[in-house]
């Protein structure tokens, strides 16, 4: 990337932001198509994936739909002005009547013809001629949310109001490193709403509400783990002891043949006269049970990071000063934007109404 | 981690922390360790013990030069320092995983201010202790031959020798206490890079956390996957010094050819352990100013422990005994009566056996000092505790150094009786292992955090949700802005 000029850059987002591309997989979750929105739920690698389909598609329609990306960019400069509400209507909008893949792609398109009806008209037809349903879905729901978000973002920046008081939300400045990035000025978008606790009975009743809510794609945030939120979050028993006892099994079973095969069928080692097959089964037992511990340790270690999905230094979480707390004496709920009940009024009410001690929009770097 | 369970007043329990503990006093007495300059005591501790580790790296190096001839193992004491050392650290170890698992499944929640402590001691003690078996197999060059691999010679290890046994227990050992350890650490790694006022110490820390975020979604998955550690430390650690003593039980030399080994091996390893950790935990509590976090009342629990364990041990040399006399088998009774204590048997020439003062070390300092924490007074007095355990580290050597030694310098053919003298390089060695413990550890007090934060914190009693004992925090101000992107 460092090679490339800025232009080359904004080209290149131009045009995978206006018909697909990175974007894609962040506006699916938005408006929540269900397959899609498993796709995007890993954020990179998953999302490769998608992206080569899509990006076919985008280079299939990208002659066709360049103009429409300036239409877009113009749509989008036009609806500069508009409230931030927008975004929320358009999304709402979206994710009510979205169905099925192709619902969404029509709806969404639909929802942004006010802000780009000819960009809208241009990439419906780059999504017709798709071979991948999905994938031209997703082209066409990311140019109408895309559309959307940057006046979101751009309102943001105009609107700067870093205070800290509680129950504000917070909107950080614009980075002066995005200049190279289209959309919003300082090129971000919304990623989740952080709420911050002083107490865990507050976290817990908080927790509680979320859950009951209805949203999936949520979490709390803790220094320590607190007990009884697995039930306020309703979250299902973890699997880890499977892959620990598969684990573990492999070495007992793989302890077993090395031993078998390497001192009774490969080269029997007569020590003594004594027996090397199953006759030296007692003297076999202390190696059978190092290797079981030994796999069972590791499997576990790796079920731990496997499951939790890290490492993973990156996640729009820590875009917050605040969050720096949470590894101290503060507790946290996030709910993603990704969540497909996700609504920027309504979950901001519903955070508010849990009392936080502090409340914020996190934003990340698109 | 460490359920919380309030205390019962009505039995005179109470918190184990001072009251006006809070989380962010907890991260701060912890975390600042690390990010203050070193105090002069670590210093002083520090450059002696690089001296030492300098030692180490001599003696090895003589070693490796002129052969192991320059230890003072030969006949008939083929194994002598080198294998006593060797039972030694792989004893200190345990206490480490004794706390961290043994203790955890027992929920004693005062474990949480010593566990990651005595973990990392595990770790680097039994580093020490691979040392010696690895120089002793004579050409250390060739020591992958122990790993099963495939060779031009096709031949296989044999894999129902106690000495491969060894092998496996101690390398197994030293991979889920290393692993163990660092899943611990990765909540705390994480408070420490939201801490860092530095982007090196934030990517450094920040590297090893994994991208921590103290989400719940995590803790349900890393919480059960404490659990099984512990689950599957608990039988190994009682292996590992199982597997240590059947090197000796399944031979036939008297005084080795004991049943009661496993059981007595492991309790010797607690005692010896305990011991360790609490002598190292006073000297880095005075250090660091760490009084508030691990109180009298932890290291009253940690005496009894030594206490409880230190009887065990005595059961076991006076089981040995009764079976030495009761069995009727004149060369056990040899072993017991004359090469140990002395004067229970004596030889054609009236002598007693040359090394009986090495077993009343072991008698003095592993039965009889820790008596003294009969009394309450003396198990919660510093002074007391920190001369005891240092008996008890002496008498724990000595009691692996009577069983080595003392059961083949005399043994059944009168010819063959020799004794055995340590050389310079055995005591230089044995001295460098400890400078190499003492670097790591202090490096470790120094760069990581040395008591688990977030296991603290769950034991305060307004930590769960089922608590009403609320504190107010003073707003602490805002932290160092996130890295930029």
């Amino acid at each position: 990337m460092s090679d490339e000029t800025n232009d080359d850059k904004k080209k290149r987002r131009g045009t995978i932001a206006g018909v697909g591309g990175p974007r894609v997989k962040k506006t699916l979750m938005g408006v929540g198509i269900p397959d899609a929105e498993e796709i995007a739920a890993d954020l990179k690698e998953k999302a490769e994936a998608a992206k080569d389909a899509v990006s076919e598609v985008a280079e299939a329609a990208a002659e066709k739909a360049s103009d429409a990306v300036d239409a877009v960019k113009e749509g989008a400069e036009a609806a500069k002005d508009a409230a931030s509400g927008a975004v929320e209507a358009a999304a709402d909008k979206a994710s009510d009547v979205a169905d099925s893949a192709k619902e969404v792609a029509s709806d969404a398109v639909d929802s942004a013809k006010e802000a780009a009806s000819d960009a809208a008209d241009a990439v419906k037809e780059a999504a017709s001629s798709a071979k991948d349903k999905v994938a031209a879905a997703a082209a066409a729901v990311s140019s109408a949310v895309a559309g959307d978000d940057d006046e979101e973002t751009e309102e943001t920046s105009a609107d700067e109001n870093p205070g800290f008081a509680p129950g504000d939300v917070r909107r950080p400045s614009g980075s002066s490193k995005g200049g190279a990035y289209r959309g919003g000025s300082n090129g971000k978008r919304a990623a989740l709403y952080l709420a911050e606790y002083e107490t865990v009975e507050a976290l817990r009743d908080a927790a509680e509400q979320v859950r009951d809510a209805g949203y999936k794609k949520w979490d709390c945030h803790t220094p320590y783990p607190v007990h009884g939120l697995d039930d306020a979050m309703g979250l299902a028993p973890t699997k880890i002891g499977l892959i620990s006892f598969a684990g573990g099994m492999t070495g007992l079973i793989g302890a077993f043949l090395m031993i078998f095969y390497m001192n009774h069928w490969d080269y029997p080692i007569n020590i003594g006269g004594k027996p090397t097959g199953w006759g030296a089964f007692p003297s076999m037992v202390p190696v059978l049970f190092e290797c079981t511990i030994l796999l069972t340790g590791l499997s576990t270690l790796l079920g731990i990071l496997g499951l939790n999905q890290l490492p993973r230094h990156n996640h729009p979480v820590f875009e917050s000063d605040r969050f720096e707390r949470s590894t101290d004496d503060r507790f946290f709920i996030s709910i993603e934007v990704a969540d497909k009940k996700f609504d920027m009024g309504d979950t901001r009410e519903l955070l508010e109404g849990t009392s936080p001690s502090f409340l914020e929009l996190v934003e990340e770097e698109v | 981690m460490g359920s919380h369970a309030a205390p019962i007043e009505e039995i005179g329990e109470r918190q184990l922390l001072p009251p006006g503990t809070t989380f962010s006093s907890i991260t701060e007495t912890i975390a600042g360790v690390t990010e203050k300059p070193a105090p002069r005591g670590w210093w002083m501790l520090f450059l002696p013990a690089l001296c030492l580790l300098g030692l180490m790296f001599v003696c090895i190096g003589y070693l490796l030069t002129i052969g192991i001839g320059v230890w003072g193992n030969n006949t008939p004491a083929y194994w002598a320092w080198d294998i006593t050392n060797f039972v030694w650290w792989i004893g200190i170890g345990h206490a480490g995983t004794l706390i961290s698992a043994i203790l955890f499944l027992f929920r004693q929640n005062w474990r949480t201010s010593i566990n990651r402590f005595a973990e990392a001691m595990t770790v680097f003690a039994v580093l020490c202790a691979a040392i010696f078996p690895a120089l002793h197999t004579g050409r250390p060059w060739f020591d992958y031959y122990l790993f099963p691999l495939p060779n031009s010679m096709g031949i296989w290890p044999n894999l129902k020798s106690p000495l491969m046994w060894d092998f496996f227990a101690v390398n197994t050992y030293l991979t889920i206490s290393v692993v163990f350890w660092y899943v611990g650490l990765i909540p705390d790694l994480a408070t420490l890079r939201d801490r860092s006022k530095s982007l090196l110490r934030k990517r450094a820390y920040g590297f090893f956390a994994l991208g921590w975020r103290g989400s719940h979604r995590h803790w349900q998955h890393y919480e059960r996957g404490y659990l099984i550690f512990a689950g599957i430390s608990t039988p190994l650690v009682l292996s590992v010094h199982s597997v240590v003593s059947f090197d000796f039980a399944t031979s036939v030399i008297p005084g080795w050819h004991t049943t009661i080994f496993p059981p007595y091996f492991v309790a010797g390893a607690v005692f010896s352990g305990f011991a360790l950790v609490l002598t190292l935990m006073l000297i880095v509590r005075s250090v660091f100013g760490l009084h508030s976090l691990v109180t009298v009342k932890h290291m009253d629990l940690m005496n009894k422990f030594m206490l409880a364990t230190g009887t065990m041990v005595g059961y076991a040399y006076a089981m040995e005994f009764f079976i030495a006399w009761y069995s009727g088998n004149p060369y056990e009774a040899w072993v017991f009566f004359h090469n140990r204590l002395g004067f229970g048997l004596i030889d054609e020439q009236g002598n007693w056996g040359p090394l009986w003062w090495s077993y009343w070390a072991m008698i003095s300092c592993n039965v009889l000092s820790p008596q003294v924490f009969w009394s309450k007074k003396m198990r919660t007095s510093i002074p007391v505790m920190f001369v005891v355990t240092i008996f008890i580290n002496i008498g724990m050597w000595f009691e692996r150094f009577v069983i080595i030694v003392t059961s083949v310098y005399r043994d059944y053919l009168p010819g063959s009786w020799g004794s055995f003298e340590a050389t310079w390089v055995d005591i230089g060695l044995y001295c460098g292992t400890f400078g190499l413990f003492l670097t790591l550890f202090l490096l470790f007090v120094r760069w990581i955090p040395m008591i688990a934060i977030a296991e603290v914190k769950a034991t305060l009693p307004h930590a769960h949700p089922h608590a009403h004992d609320e504190h107010e925090h003073e707003h602490a101000h805002d932290a160092v802005p996130a890295p930029a992107e």
